[in-house]
């Protein structure tokens, strides 16, 4: 049989059953949906409870939870919840707001930031992250870059920012922005609105924006030298992105490249116009600062400078980056004509041949495209055949056409590319595919095409062309140009191919997730192990290899023990709200003017200016709503944050469920209990029930401090003790106010003190393991932290939060149990009294901390009034009543075993306490004493009622008096009756406990039995009674004992201690914070 | 003994003024360095001998902070702090400490604009009087 129970959700009601239930002795699971307790709905409950039940022992409080299944029956039930993450650590945020402050982002209809916590203090009181998941456009990135993050801090105007979080993912945020293909930008949810974000533009913007100085602020971290050293073949995006990875992680690398130019097709493929070599140029120079060592001009190959064998002598290991550079032949006739060039070949001559205009490659340029030549005809759709096509159009050719065998919509090259073509005057023509070369003495002089219809889809998705018979036509043409597609060049390889394996379509075949090739030791990735073929496909794949490559070098063994990734947030669909779907079109992208462009190879595209990037960026729905630009995470002083958290599910066995407010459940039957959300009695009516209905005996809260008592300060002679002082710097909330090291210093030299230390964050674990440790090595007997929390008492006032109720928790102070340190241990608070109220006057602030600091030290010098009373509470509970409220309150509390006894009789005389009431009751004529733990008052009306408060002299306080309870006669009777049979079982289980530190203690010898402090205790915790000796002296009853300390105050002998300090620590501490110094 | 600024004790109970003075810096609220809060359970636990002990220490006023009347969070220590507070300005008045040195006042809970204001004004209409005529007690 379970004992325990499902609440699910967190208003009034919620807590207050979870409350009664676990102070019964039941273990609850509190389930809310929301982040915080309560969520933000608007409840004049005190927050002080939802902290209590934060730190009850016997409740696990599950936040941004819901329930997603229910199965079983009677009370053996199954609940399956889902917990969606925080991102933020519970037990390190210190709510200190920095990362508030640089969050990016607004959530749509919040108006709050992407990170955010309840106004004021929240329960708990630690952030979140409004994540619901990858933005569309981050999860479509290839290369892994956070892009809905750069594009908030763009809109942020935070461009530093922005180009570093790129940088964290890729090296080359001014090529990407100029020619990536923009996955990004597809899948833009901009477009359900009016059009996709220009992504790719804003990445330009800011890649171009800071220069100069061109670095980004923050350097890549560089972990420390491994030792190894990397050789990569191919200067392409993947060899450089595993340079770039690689030497980040430690490595040296070195590159070795064929060509004389860096970058491989980014260099020899893609045209100066779409990528300005100065670009390549810059952020591979950035690269070679950062240790990355290329080598130009130098082959890999059996005919080469070194083998692929060599290299795996010389280096630790190798990869292959050596991209697609061998074309695919057209297989028609006359394609061994010289007046057929292939696309590839042509685009690298061309671009080699600006680039070194003094070596051979102009030379080789005229031979490929001589003079004479005219007409060209281009044969593809993929983005080589535009550029090719456009190249031409530069290179003097007038008549320029791209030939397509499918249409349009099935064109793989970059839609705005295609255009740009158009614009510039090359006409495409679809659905057209070439049959035959036509020479004349070996002169091409013309291409034989057939028009073609598009037939089922093939293997790619695509519909298949198929030629139309008859439709055979002649283009007059002096040169053609294959651009219908490349793959790599293996021959360099030599003998060495056959160990790293080939794939059918020709391309090297590596395994999927190490990217290592059959050939141990050898890794490969970009455009050789096969499409898709773009730059940022490149670097994806790169990133990995490198990754699987940084794990072989540090001496791992593949694949098995690479590191499982965490698996990718799903993607966030939010739903759109009506006001975010304002028009507010997409910028366009200023361009020199058609007849510019074709005259050279001036960059065609300008660049946003700021006023258009902001613009731009603006337009961004914060799909996520989190960005993950990780500046929340670079603030954190406490490192609190933590983007990898993941949706967790857990399955509860509860005997019971209560389902708070609104809302359906299914399953659970008759144990599924209902109570409305501000019913605070109808829910301790329904705790009731389902104490009785799990048919639970009451159990007592563990109590370790039973066989503790706080260590006393009276062992040791006041000089004696050895005192340990620790000044918490909350991050820098005090220390930027408060000269924490200043302070530190000065505390060795007070009295009594023997150790004095900063920490970073009381609250956290660490700082309570750093005063555990200090107090075993320096044998301290005494503590004094200072940091944000007020005393060490086993409660929460009204301005508690997480963080102290954790600091204490963590320091073994509370009740229930934790970590114990076996030392007294003295509160101060420095923060609310000293660096967030002097902030203005540093100095004076940091005076008053340490004159609060020594007022601490001072206290503790003194014998402690403090001290854990357990005094178990027995006996039976009186129930006084006629109606159905006393029914139904003694009927549920005698199925739970608790000894009731019933009366109704009037009230004669009434004294006593929680645990020993005695009651004298008119019985006819005569009268009957009754004792009892605790009174249940049922009347049925306020007439009824009346001679109690007379009996008990009550003056209000019926509601106080620990172990009286009123059923309101104003109340539904059966609800009102259940209500309080819970809150009786609530103080019978809570009450053993033992009482809090502050519990009123008597001195017997000093104790001259006057009785003033009988007569002041309203409560009636106090009493004069004779002892089993025979004299009379004060004494006190624990459990009803609220340490208010009036007793003590009053007591003309000074025989009683209460209300957690004694005379002489008030007065040891005021005369430390006036002393002169 | 020299002094550098004016120094205000300030008792307070565990809850509705407690409350407030970390309300006031909670909201970064600024007020006079020299005010320390000496913090009891509830204004019921202190005694006039207590209250003249800040005097003879050196504390150029003393302000008692608690819960308004009828709202005791134990229901009665605020009644016995009236009390408590007329004794001991009978007997500030005696030794010669102004009565304007001495005061009783309540917030409610959380407030930390009104402890502000409560510590403010009461420093400031100090800065007439003179300074503490009891001798320190060292």
């Amino acid at each position: 049989m379970a004992r325990e129970v499902l609440i699910l959700g967190s208003d009034a009601a919620g807590l207050r059953a979870a409350l009664d239930l676990a102070d019964a002795g039941l273990q609850v699971h509190l389930v809310e949906p929301s982040p915080f307790l309560g969520g933000n709905r608007k409840t004049s409950y005190q927050p002080g409870l939802r902290l209590e039940a934060v730190k009850h022992p016997r409740i696990t409080v599950w936040t941004n939870t819901t329930l997603t299944r229910l199965a079983g029956e009677g009370a053996d039930l199954r609940a399956e919840v889902r917990s969606w993450p925080r991102f933020v650590d519970a037990q390190r945020c210190t709510a200190c707001g920095d990362c508030e402050e640089v969050c990016p982002v607004v959530v749509p209809g919040q108006g709050h930031t992407a990170i955010h916590k309840l106004p004021g203090v929240s329960v708990p009181n630690i952030y979140v992250i409004d994540r619901q998941g990858r933005a569309p456009c981050t999860d479509a990135c290839p290369g892994g870059i956070h892009v809905q993050g750069y594009v908030a801090l763009i809109a942020a105007g935070r461009y530093r920012e922005a180009l570093d979080l790129i940088y964290e993912a890729v090296p080359f945020p001014g090529i990407l922005g100029r020619v990536c293909h923009h996955p990004c930008e597809t899948n833009c949810r901009r477009a359900e609105v009016d059009q996709a974000l220009s992504i790719r533009n804003l990445k330009r913007f800011v890649a171009d924006c800071t220069l100069p100085p061109f670095h980004p602020s923050n350097p890549p971290p560089f972990r420390p030298s491994t030792g190894k050293h990397v050789a990569i073949v191919g200067s392409g995006p993947s060899g450089l992105t595993v340079a770039y990875e690689l030497v980040r992680r430690g490595h040296a690398v070195t590159v070795f490249e064929a060509l004389p130019v860096v970058g491989g097709m980014m260099a020899v493929g893609i045209p100066a116009y779409r990528l300005p070599r100065e670009v390549i140029r810059r952020e591979v120079a950035r690269l070679q600062e950062m240790g990355v060592e290329i080598r130009c001009n130098t082959r890999i190959g059996p005919d080469g400078d070194l083998s692929v064998d060599d290299l795996l002598d010389k280096y630790d290991a190798v990869f292959l980056g050596v991209g697609a550079h061998r074309p695919r032949n057209l297989v028609i006739p006359g394609e061994e004509l010289p007046g057929v060039v292939q696309g590839i070949e042509l685009l690298r001559t061309i671009n080699l041949a600006q680039q070194l205009p003094d070596s051979e490659w102009p030379e080789r340029l005229r031979q490929l495209l001589p003079p004479h030549v005219r007409r060209a005809a281009v044969i593809g759709g993929g983005n080589t055949a535009i550029d090719v096509a456009r190249c031409l159009l530069r290179q003097g050719v007038r008549d320029v056409r791209v030939l397509y065998r499918r249409s349009r919509d099935e064109m793989p090259a970059i839609p705005d590319e295609v255009e740009d073509a158009e614009r510039e005057g090359i006409p495409i023509e679809f659905l057209t595919q070439p049959i035959r070369v036509i020479g004349e003495s070996e002169q091409v002089v013309g291409l034989e095409c057939v028009r073609m219809e598009l037939g089922e889809p093939d293997e790619s998705g695509r519909r298949r062309p198929v030629p139309i018979a008859g439709s055979e036509f002649i283009v007059e043409v002096d040169l053609v140009v294959p651009a219908i597609g490349q793959q790599p060049d293996l021959d360099f390889l030599g003998e060495a191919l056959g160990e790293c394996g080939v794939t059918r379509q020709g391309n090297l075949l590596v395994d999927p997730v190490t990217y290592m090739t059959g050939k141990p030791g050898v890794f490969a990735a970009g455009d050789a192990i096969g499409q898709p073929w773009s730059v940022i496909d490149a670097i994806g794949k790169g990133k990995r290899a490198a990754r699987a490559m940084d794990a072989f070098l540090r001496g791992l063994r593949l694949p098995d023990e690479l590191a499982v990734e965490a698996p990718p947030m799903p993607v966030a669909r939010r739903e759109l709200l009506p006001e975010e779907k304002g028009p507010k079109p997409r910028q366009p992208m200023p361009t020199i003017s058609p007849a510019e462009r074709t005259g050279g190879y001036a960059e065609v595209e300008l660049g946003f200016d700021e006023a258009t990037a902001l613009a731009e960026a603006s337009r961004c729905l914060s799909c996520g709503p989190c960005a993950e630009c990780l500046a929340c995470e670079k603030v954190c002083q406490p490192r609190a944050i933590d983007h990898a958290m993941r949706e967790e599910t857990a399955t509860l066995d509860v005997g019971a469920v209560v389902l708070v407010g609104e809302g359906q459940v299914t399953g659970g039957d008759d144990r599924v209990y209902h109570v409305a959300a501000d019913d605070v009695v109808g829910a301790s009516a329904v705790a009731a029930r389902v104490m009785a209905d799990l048919g639970v005996a009451l159990e007592v809260l563990p109590t370790p401090s039973a066989t503790r008592r706080l260590p006393l300060a009276i062992r040791h002679p006041p000089f004696a003790i050895r005192i340990g002082v620790f000044v918490c710097k909350c991050g820098s909330e005090i220390a930027d106010v408060v000269d924490v090291s200043t302070v530190v210093a000065q505390a060795t030299h007070w009295p009594g003190v023997v150790y004095a230390a900063p920490l970073d964050f009381a609250c956290q674990a660490e700082g309570a393991e750093t005063i555990a440790a200090a107090v075993r090595v320096h044998g301290l007997d005494g503590v004094v932290l200072a940091a944000c929390s007020c005393c060490t008492l086993d409660q929460v006032c009204y301005g508690c939060t997480s963080q102290r109720v954790r600091c204490r928790t963590h320091l073994g102070v509370l009740a229930d149990g934790g970590q114990q340190i076996p030392a007294r241990i003295e509160l101060v608070n420095i923060r609310e009294q000293c660096a967030w109220v002097h902030a203005d006057d540093a100095a004076r602030a940091t005076a008053k901390a340490r004159r609060l600091i020594a007022a601490a030290v001072a206290r503790l010098r003194e014998p402690d009034a403090r001290r854990r009373v357990v005094e178990p509470v027995t006996g039976p509970v009186l129930v006084w009543g006629r109606g159905q409220a006393a029914e139904t309150c003694a009927g549920l509390l005698a199925r739970q075993g608790v000894a009731v006894i019933r009366e109704a009789s009037q009230p004669v005389e009434a004294r006593g306490s929680l645990g020993d009431y005695t009651v004298t009751l008119g019985y006819n004529d005569a009268s009957r004493t009754v004792s009892a733990a605790v009174i249940v008052l049922a009347p049925a009306s306020a007439t009824d009622f009346a001679p109690w408060e007379r009996v008990f002299d009550l003056g209000g306080l019926a509601g106080r008096r620990p172990g009286l309870f009123v059923c309101s006669p104003e109340q539904e009777t059966e609800k009102s009756g259940a209500a309080v049979a819970a809150q009786v079982m609530a103080l019978l289980g809570r009450s053993r406990r033992g009482a809090d530190g502050n519990v009123a203690q008597v001195e017997a010898v000093r104790c001259r039995a006057c009785g003033t402090c009988e007569s002041l205790c309203e409560f009636g915790a106090i009493a004069v009674r004779q002892t089993a000796a025979g004299g009379w002296h004060a004494v006190v009853n624990a459990a009803a004992c609220t340490g208010c300390g009036t007793c003590a105050a009053h007591c003309p002998s000074g025989a009683i201690v209460a209300g957690y300090s004694t005379d002489a620590q008030i007065e040891a501490m005021l005369k430390a914070v006036l002393s002169a110094d | 003994m020299e002094k550098t600024e004016t120094r205000v004790i300030v008792f307070t109970c565990n809850w509705n003024a407690y409350s407030s003075l970390e309300a006031a810096g909670v909201e970064g609220l600024s007020y006079p360095a020299g005010v320390y809060a000496v913090k009891v359970m509830c204004l019921g636990r202190l005694h006039p001998g207590l209250i003249l002990k800040a005097f003879e220490q050196g504390a150029d006023s003393v302000l008692l902070l608690g819960c308004p009347p009828g709202e005791c969070h134990y229901g009665f220590g605020n009644r016995h702090a009236e009390e408590v507070f007329a004794e001991a300005r009978a007997l500030a008045h005696l030794l010669g400490i102004a009565e304007e040195r001495l005061r009783l006042d309540w917030l409610d809970v959380g407030d930390g604009h009104a402890f502000v204001e409560k510590v403010t004004a009461f420093i400031e209409q100090l800065c007439s009087f003179q300074p503490s005529t009891l001798p320190p007690s060292h």
